[in-house]
């Protein structure tokens, strides 16, 4: 009979200590690697300046997207790296703010040759952005 | 001949004039990635978030400035603050950006010190518009401009809901500051 209340209590306490631990996870949970999430799509940069200026983006925001195009500009901007990407036809770039662990591969990156991102696809201004981009 | 010479230095000093009348056209200057950030403070806790996707144009002909704000593009600590922030009180879907359309007053393109001036104009959040007096402060740096300033929003005056069960964590006013780097506009 002790033992059978023994076992609830043990149950009910680790249930109990179980949805404290996801909640606090859930509530302090910062943004996952983009690495780490499922591609939805692969583009080229003149693929996804096609959707935008279709009006066709909506489908793939808070998504992560693979997208190929040529590396037109590199800035930096309060700790930030942003790749700017280019089809070479349209002023519309893509602009891909990249994850802070991608810092070691700027180096190994040239202007005018091509570039492969991963990234969330967060809408459009002038130019269609994505953030946390790792570069694959 | 010597009407023939005169004639072709005629046209030398149009065509020159014209020339360098549209080179001096140049107005409009553009911030791709302007900065915008927001603090809400209260006892319960702070939240600050902040977005590099604000595009920019200031025409300096007019004194007129346009800003549009992808606001999905706000970087919170956690992630949670940011579903909630897009989801819940900004409705990014039906909403996707913030705006801002004025003209800064008494603004002389000539003074080459940082000038402290007000920006009056509309701003739109969700779907409501208010006008907005704005104080920011404008430099000229290498020829390029650098727009600074804030002002505080009341979410009630933009419609921002929020639930009974977090208002104390959420401050009735926000502030919001921004900074961005002009450089010409080549259309």
């Amino acid at each position: 009979m002790i033992k059978r209340h023994l076992d609830k209590i043990f149950v009910a306490a680790f249930l109990l200590i179980s949805i404290t631990i996801i909640t606090i996870d859930l509530i302090t949970r910062s943004d996952r690697n983009t690495n780490e999430k499922r591609t939805i799509k692969q583009l080229t940069t003149n693929e996804l300046i096609f959707e935008y200026k279709n009006q066709s983006l909506g489908q793939f925001i808070e998504k992560a997207i693979e997208v190929d195009g040529i590396l037109k500009e590199i800035k930096y901007k309060n700790d930030i790296y942003t790749l700017y990407l280019t089809d070479g036809n349209h002023k519309t770039y893509i602009l891909c703010e990249l994850q802070s662990d991608q810092i070691e591969k700027i180096p190994q990156l040239n202007i005018g040759e091509k570039v492969k991102i991963k990234g969330i696809l967060k809408g459009h201004l002038m130019d269609v952005i994505l953030l946390n981009c790792v570069i694959i | 001949m010597n009407k023939t010479l005169l004639l072709i230095l005629i046209a030398f000093i149009n065509y020159s004039s014209h020339f360098t009348s549209k080179k001096d056209y140049k107005e409009e200057y553009i911030e791709r990635q302007g900065e915008v950030s927001f603090f809400s403070y209260t006892p319960v806790e702070n939240i600050q978030a902040t977005n590099n996707q604000a595009l920019s144009i200031f025409d300096i002909k007019t004194n007129e400035v346009a800003v549009r704000i992808l606001m999905r593009a706000f970087v919170f600590k956690k992630s949670l603050m940011h579903e909630h922030f897009n989801e819940s009180y900004i409705e990014s879907d039906l909403y996707p950006e913030a705006t801002f359309s004025g003209k800064i007053i008494d603004f002389d393109p000539s003074i080459e010190t940082m000038q402290t001036r007000i920006i009056k104009g509309d701003f739109t959040l969700k779907d409501v518009t208010k006008s907005v007096d704005i104080k920011a402060t404008i430099s000229k740096v290498d020829g390029n401009y650098i727009i600074k300033g804030g002002l505080d929003i009341l979410i009630d005056d933009y419609n921002i809901k929020v639930p009974a069960l977090l208002s104390p964590n959420i401050s009735k006013k926000i502030e919001v500051t921004f900074n961005f780097k002009y450089s010409q506009h080549e259309k």
